[in-house]
């Protein structure tokens, strides 16, 4: 069965390797035109929140990763925080799966005066940079880097059994779902390696965030719908300074790397499903698999 | 009131900083021969772990300083992460633990990840790292104090207090293991510690393990990873053993795998000022005509950073 699989971020590189491991007879071949580091999942702080329902076999997937040696080259380590919110429910859902999930003394909360709830709790970060890389690619056939183009290509149809889109944003033009869009999202790089705890502050607007990482502290955010601006915008950098100041006193006096930004493949739902491709004289299947906004990296287990 | 503390350490420093500031008429004058980075505590992990009971005033104090935007200079910041037991100790529910933040006991499901352990306690305390905090408390607050009121900072070696006695009114002695020969204690004896300085910024969370031992633990910090160490009582060996090195290595990795692959950028010995009991008193002390008030405060062994508080 000869599969083709299109894009390379976090989505496709682990649909390609959940495929060439569940199907050993089978020969995958990647086809993106972006690779790691310029993917989107490479600039997100690729903490694990728990917003999704493949959540869980996320967390115990990468759990497994970070009992090896090999871990600190995989970016997958544990990271242990607080989400400041108003949360609908005291003891969600995913409670059990996080590590230590308790809910914040009135002590602890002092140091947010603006938020009335935290919840602390132990969850993974994996960093697409380190881990991209670090995927067994060895399973993968052929890697190809190439320019978009429209599934209806013969030489697609023609070369390959079944075909999954993991082509994130790429699917409005590729398969032209216009249920896809972009939902910017611009970061800081800060240099503040005495920030060892993440805080996500705020009703999860996405707007005050602070992810430690392996390099640096990922400072955000922004969450602008249908905004395909890549530049960054200045005036997004000093609020996110303002807002996560007040979270974290100490990071007036952090240096800022760098400034990021990303679109994150926004969709109402993520599209995974499947359908059949026709061209010509032949059919083959077609499995979409994108449209998982901020949450690609939870999403990596359910592609298997 | 002419006041000399002898020791500037930890402890001497933040004993020069409370006298300063609670008796604003005195002078201060601090007389050590070695100052950071060259003391104990810049070498120590510096994480307060409760164990004495100034913990809670140490910890509210440096708590303040976390709030101000100077506390990256301080070296003092928030570490999360969980204290080891072999067996389930007997008081699961220790006098600290409202002291520090988020007190818990470890889930079953988390202990998985330390078949040699039975019992876990996660929480948050502060760490203060002496390299920042000791300069932080030189230039920040003492400065500005000795431009106020008077008062020095003098490298020098002291070998006889009664040399003191007519410069001084009141000497106060912080000298840890110096005090052996400086005032004769002999109560005081080293507790040699070595510790490996580890590059590994994925490691977030402290790790004590095996019953507070003191023989692996894993302290992340702001420029590495202190990964340690040694508890061996009266050995005066400032140099590295190779043996240590490894049994710590060895120790550690058990509780954290990822460090096989850690690079470690050096190794360091520190003499704990060890002493059955911390020696807090005071005396007088007579050379000739004159009397001045000799303050003991010294013999805190691995505890300086917690014993901070009980100076005031």
């Amino acid at each position: 069965v000869k599969v083709a699989v299109v894009g390379a971020g976090v989505i496709g590189l682990s649909t390609a390797v959940c495929i060439a491991e569940g199907l050993p007879f089978s020969s995958v071949t990647i086809l993106s035109e972006k690779f790691s580091p310029d993917t989107t999942g490479d600039g997100a702080a690729g903490i694990l929140i728990p917003e999704q329902r493949w959540f869980r076999d996320t967390f115990d997937h990468l759990r497994g990763i970070i009992e090896t040696p090999e871990a600190p080259e995989a970016g997958v380590f544990f990271s242990s925080g607080n989400k400041n919110t108003f949360p609908s429910d005291p003891n969600p859902y995913w409670a059990n799966h996080v590590f230590g999930y308790r809910a914040m003394s009135d002590r602890e909360m002092r140091r947010f005066p603006n938020h009335k709830f935290g919840q602390a709790f132990t969850s993974i970060k994996c960093e697409c940079l380190r881990y991209l890389p670090y995927l067994p690619i060895f399973y993968i056939d052929w890697v190809v880097e190439c320019c978009q183009f429209g599934f209806s290509s013969c030489c697609l149809v023609n070369s390959y059994d079944v075909i999954v889109n993991c082509s994130g944003l790429g699917s409005r033009l590729l398969v032209g779902d216009e249920g896809v869009y972009p939902v910017r999202g611009q970061i800081l790089k800060v240099h503040a390696p005495w920030v060892k705890n993440f805080i996500g502050g705020g009703d999860g607007g996405g707007r005050a965030y602070i992810y430690p990482g392996i390099d640096y502290i990922t400072v955000g955010g922004t969450r602008q719908v249908d905004d395909w601006r890549l530049e960054v915008d200045m005036k997004d950098t000093e609020g996110i300074m303002e807002r996560c100041c007040q979270l974290e006193p100490s990071l007036r006096k952090a240096q800022v790397l760098e400034e990021w930004v990303g679109l994150r493949p926004g969709r109402r739902n993520p599209r995974v499903e499947s359908e059949w491709l026709q061209a010509g004289q032949r059919r083959v299947i077609l499995v979409h698999n994108h449209g998982h906004d901020g949450c690609g990296g939870a999403g990596e287990e359910e592609s298997s």
